[in-house]
């Protein structure tokens, strides 16, 4: 369909053309407007089933193909699928509990080749920050691991970090880290990437989990909050946006998420356009980014099921919310438009946990 | 060969005679010590209703595994000996002290009551019992009944009951040493003793078993396979028994039975990489103390006291799971108290009635779970009913009622009421037709209520309706034949499970309905010597979930992951003189890894073989014996939980001398 639109753009585009030429000879160059050609879930499938699997699902179209990697591969993904990350020709998917990272061929979905982690690292999530550099972080090894994204070799098998490293992000030519500490951690760690070593620990709120990068350059975590005694909801702490600037790696702004309208966030995305999502109690809360407030406590209602993670893709601004449903089904994923209606949604695996675009 | 008599036959018997063998009925009541043999009137069993009664009169299947069977099996735990019995399937997480947990009737390991000696063993946190490292020692028999049996035994009988039953101490002097060695630095040392002194008698019993637990596996990462070698999974584990009966007179008897186990072992966890070397480890110490005391008033009321005292604790320690800075570490420690007093009467031959209490204190003390304590109070009521004709068909009619009250301190009990009947159609050869019906629960466990991370307190017990039919049959003919089939049904509403909430964090509902139906064959042959022994068990079952739990409910209809629809087991035995050939086959077919019931994520169907040789040499007063197993003959590549890779071929060579 994708590619069918294309072609459609560039015919019309042609005759667009064609049909200035005659009026005037000096043409501008014609700027075809980036589309997104697929999405990518990876759904984590269930902790020791080895059951983790990819769902492509070509925009506007009518279906998702499930299971592309075993498809195509003819073996498993592997064990919880938690992460991908899309670079130049290739989709690198982190595989948490099978120690790995299997990088795919954007184009057919062929294996290029797989990258173990060693030491049962249990690696989480990554970012990729040019053709010789890539970070993944260690989610029980408290460590960051650099790998040649291109080579597939590693380069730095431990770069010590804080407790339980979740959300990975680059800005600056640094690496920003979340401490999650799963509740307990407080911190975000900062990387040179030209030592890579942690060159500070930055103090942000408790329990920072996501991490991404704004069009402003600043770089926004998103702390949970803790849950301290499990057992008695009175001694938990808020969960916040906390803006970091990163020339001089200081918190810029704070957004504030009281437990008692939000409870403790899920899941973050935020776009290159001004603006971010996090999932709280009131549905998905939309934030400006260059003012760093809230806009909307619920620009999209869910009551209707549990967003599991969400994602916004920054072309055609539309927000894709997973809901993974009673986590041993597959899930759906539901697609809103950049007003917030829901517009379509698609079928995916067994808890969809990452969604990627590729354009 | 066993002579078998029906028990209303016997009954017919003079008042005489029937107090003659009044004491050796009380032995074969509840603790079912019937070591004198002399007396021993055809097959009892006593977990069915409480009352010594012939296998082929009950109202369900049992399964009876005597000492000689266990002896013929390989290994030495609990698992290991009931592998392949038709109705149970074995959730095994790898080979020699690996945990393992049994599925009774397409149920779960919380609805398979384990008792000792007639008392209850499962505790309140988890309901659940370890198979794989409760070894087998000084064991007279072992029963199980399967079906709901909460009339008779309150909570958690959903599934079914089994029961191990301890020997009788010897009244004279016994000693007895046993050694071995085995694959992957498998060791396994035991002593007992025992001696009469008086009116009483003791035995005393140590067995520590330990190995490597390294063994070869393949792993297949779906391109290639690669053999490796399991790691993290060495196991130690001591078990201990002192037991003592102690006459008070020709009509009183009193027991005890102390028993400890400690394991240490390595829970490595799932297989997923080449690379997988889980650290985790676990500790389980466990003082299981009866005390029991019968006393036959007179030929027709018997009073039967039991009391136990049960203590677990365990603890878990994962050292690559490092949370917030710190090791994963649980413990806990659970203690549960229970005394439980009847009285049985039999005024008449064909009548027995049963009626008694249960109180019981448990409680838990944990890192993970809220601390807390449960009394529970029961009464129950049972009769055998039996009507006789004096016809070669349709010879007798017994009918079982059986109701049981159940109340807890902090959640929900229950009215469970059952009937059961069984027809004797022919008496030679012998047919009989049986049928049962009953309402039965589980509570939720101390987990499902009070763990600290998502523990619902508003649960209420789940509820099943079970049903079963079959019939049996028993003749000669070149040997002795024995067969029997059964049909079974349980429905079972409000099942606990644990979902997702919002913050992804997870906690039980009452929300799954699941059916479990099924067809369970069973059939053996002894040549008239007992010479040749063939059995062979054959199992067909559905567990379906049945409701819907959003729309489009895709888990809807599905069997539940991890269960076979289809599983078969076939035994051979071969006795020359000092010589006992046995082998054991087992057939489990496939069984899918998710909800979904994708084809794409199943376990593939296995069939596994088991031999050994056992040779016993007298030598004046001493025999000697010599056991040799080979388990997984033919290297059968399988697992029965996904990752979680089971042992290839392996050896275990035994010497044991008893005196």
């Amino acid at each position: 369909m994708s590619i069918k639109y294309l072609y459609l753009l560039v015919v019309i585009a042609m005759l667009a053309i064609s049909s200035c030429k005659k009026e005037s000879p000096i043409v501008p160059p014609v700027e075809i407007p980036p589309t997104t050609k697929a999405v990518y879930v990876v759904n984590e499938g269930n902790f020791g089933r080895s059951n983790s699997t990819l769902t492509v699902y070509p925009p506007d179209s009518n279906k998702a193909y499930q299971d592309v990697f075993a498809a195509v591969n003819g073996r498993n993904l592997g064990d919880v699928g938690n992460d991908m990350v899309l670079y130049k020709d290739r989709g690198y998917i982190v595989v948490n509990n099978s120690q790995k990272i299997e990088v795919i061929k954007l184009s057919d979905h062929t294996s290029v080749g797989t990258l173990v982690i060693p030491g049962n690292k249990s690696p989480y999530k990554l970012s990729i920050l040019n053709d010789s550099k890539a970070y993944v972080t260690n989610l029980f090894d408290n460590s960051v691991t650099v790998f040649n994204p291109l080579a597939l070799a590693l380069t730095k098998q431990r770069i010590p970090v804080g407790l339980n490293p979740q959300g990975i992000a680059a800005a600056n030519n640094k690496m920003y880290v979340c401490n999650s500490g799963f509740g307990s951690g407080s911190t975000v760690s900062i990387i040179s990437t030209s030592t890579d070593t942690v060159v500070k620990t930055l103090v942000v709120g408790n329990a920072p989990s996501g991490i991404e990068v704004d069009a402003d350059g600043d770089v926004i975590v998103k702390c949970d909050g803790a849950y301290n005694d499990f057992s008695n909801p009175n001694d938990d702490t808020p969960g916040s946006l906390v803006i970091i600037n990163v020339n001089a790696d200081t918190i810029a702004a704070v957004i504030p998420l009281p437990l008692a309208t939000y409870g403790h966030p899920g899941r973050s995305s935020v776009s290159k356009k001004g603006y971010g999502f996090v999932q709280v109690n009131t549905g998905i809360l939309k934030f400006s980014t260059s003012t760093n407030t809230i806009i909307s406590d619920a620009f999209i209602t869910t009551s209707s099921y549990f967003p599991y993670s969400l994602a916004v893709d920054d072309v055609t601004e539309r927000v894709y919310v997973a809901d993974a449903k009673d986590y041993v089904q597959p899930g759906q994923v539901f697609i809103y438009d950049k007003t917030g209606q829901q517009i379509g949604r698609f079928d995916t695996g067994i808890i969809p946990g990452t969604i990627a675009f590729k354009r | 060969m066993k002579i078998f008599i029906d028990k209303h036959i016997v009954s017919l018997f003079s008042v005489l005679v029937f107090h003659h063998l009044a004491l050796q009925v009380i032995q074969a009541d509840e603790k079912g010590k019937d070591t004198t043999k002399t007396y021993y009137l055809g097959e009892v069993v006593v977990t069915a209703t409480r009352l010594p009664t012939n296998p082929k009169n009950l109202p369900s299947s049992v399964e009876v595994i005597r000492s000689s069977n266990i002896e013929k099996k390989n290994g030495t735990s609990l698992a290991s000996v009931l592998e392949g019995r038709s109705g149970l399937f074995l959730k095994s997480y790898g080979g020699s002290g690996a945990l393992q947990t049994p599925s009774i009737r397409g149920m779960a390991a919380e609805h398979t009551l384990v008792l000792v000696d007639g008392q209850r063993y499962n505790n309140f946190q988890n309901g659940q019992v370890d198979w794989g490292i409760y070894l087998l020692d000084e064991i007279e028999r072992i029963e199980i009944v399967k079906g709901g049996y909460s009339a008779i035994y309150g909570a958690d009988a959903l599934g079914g009951v089994v029961n191990i039953i301890t020997k009788h101490p010897g009244a004279t002097l016994g000693l007895g040493a046993e050694l071995s060695r085995g694959s992957y630095e498998y060791q396994r040392h035991g002593v007992h003793a025992t001696y009469g002194l008086g009116r009483a008698s003791m035995q005393l019993s140590l067995r520590r078993e330990r190995g490597r637990g390294d063994y070869e596996f393949y792993f297949h990462d779906g391109l290639t396979t690669t053999k490796m070698r399991r790691q993290g999974a060495d196991f130690s584990i001591l078990q201990s028994h002192f037991g003592m009966d102690y006459s008070l007179s020709p009509i009183a008897q009193t027991s005890l039975n102390i028993r400890y186990g400690d394991a240490e072992r390595g829970t490595p966890g799932a297989v997923v990489t080449t690379a997988s070397n889980g650290q985790a480890r676990q500790s389980d110490k466990d003082l299981m103390t009866q005390m029991d005391f019968l006393w036959n008033f007179n030929p027709t009321v018997l009073l039967h006291v039991g009391s136990s005292f049960h203590y677990s604790d365990g603890t878990y320690i994962d050292p690559g799971l490092i949370i917030g800075g710190k090791i994963l570490e649980s413990f806990y420690t659970n203690r549960l108290l229970s005394f439980t007093p009847h009285v049985r009467f039999s005024p008449l031959n064909t009548f027995s009635l049963i009626i008694g209490a249960e109180l019981a204190r448990g409680s838990i003390i944990s890192n993970e779970v809220i601390s807390a304590v449960r009394w529970q109070k029961s009464l129950f009521l049972s009769a055998e009913k039996a009507f006789e004709f004096p016809h070669e068909i349709l010879y007798n009619i017994i009918l079982y009622p059986s109701l049981r009250y159940d109340t807890f301190s902090d959640v929900d009990g229950d009215l469970s009421p059952k009937i059961g009947i069984n027809i004797g159609v022919l008496r030679e050869p012998s047919v009989h037709l049986r049928s049962s019906y009953g309402k039965n629960f589980r509570v939720p466990t101390f987990n499902d209520l009070y763990w600290k991370v998502g523990g619902n307190p508003n649960l209420h017990p789940e509820r099943s309706v079970s049903f079963d039919a079959g019939i049996v049959t028993d003749f000669n003919f070149v040997g002795l034949w024995e067969a029997e089939v059964s049909y079974f049904n349980i429905d079972t509403e409000d099942r606990i499970v644990w979902m997702p909430g919002s913050n992804s964090i997870w906690s039980p509902k009452n929300i799954h309905h699941v059916k479990s139906t099924g067809i369970e064959l069973k059939a053996e042959w002894r040549s008239m010597s007992e010479a040749f022994v063939l059995g062979y068990a054959h199992t067909i079952s559905n567990t379906i979930k049945k409701n819907m739990d959003g729309p489009d409910d895709q888990t809807a209809n599905k069997q539940l992951p991890y269960l076979p629809t289809e599983t078969a087991a076939f035994n051979g035995s071969l006795n020359y003189g000092a010589a006992s050939l046995n082998i054991h086959h087992v057939f489990t077919g496939f069984r899918y890894i998710t909800e979904t019931n994708d084809p794409k994520f199943v376990l593939p169907a296995f069939q596994k073989t088991d031999v050994n040789l056992i040779l016993r040499i007298p030598f004046e007063h001493v025999i000697m014996k010599t056991k040799f197993e080979v388990n997984n003959l033919f290297n059968a590549d399988y697992q029965i939980i996904a990752s979680y890779p089971m042992p290839l071929r392996t050896y275990v060579a035994t010497l044991e001398v008893q005196y």
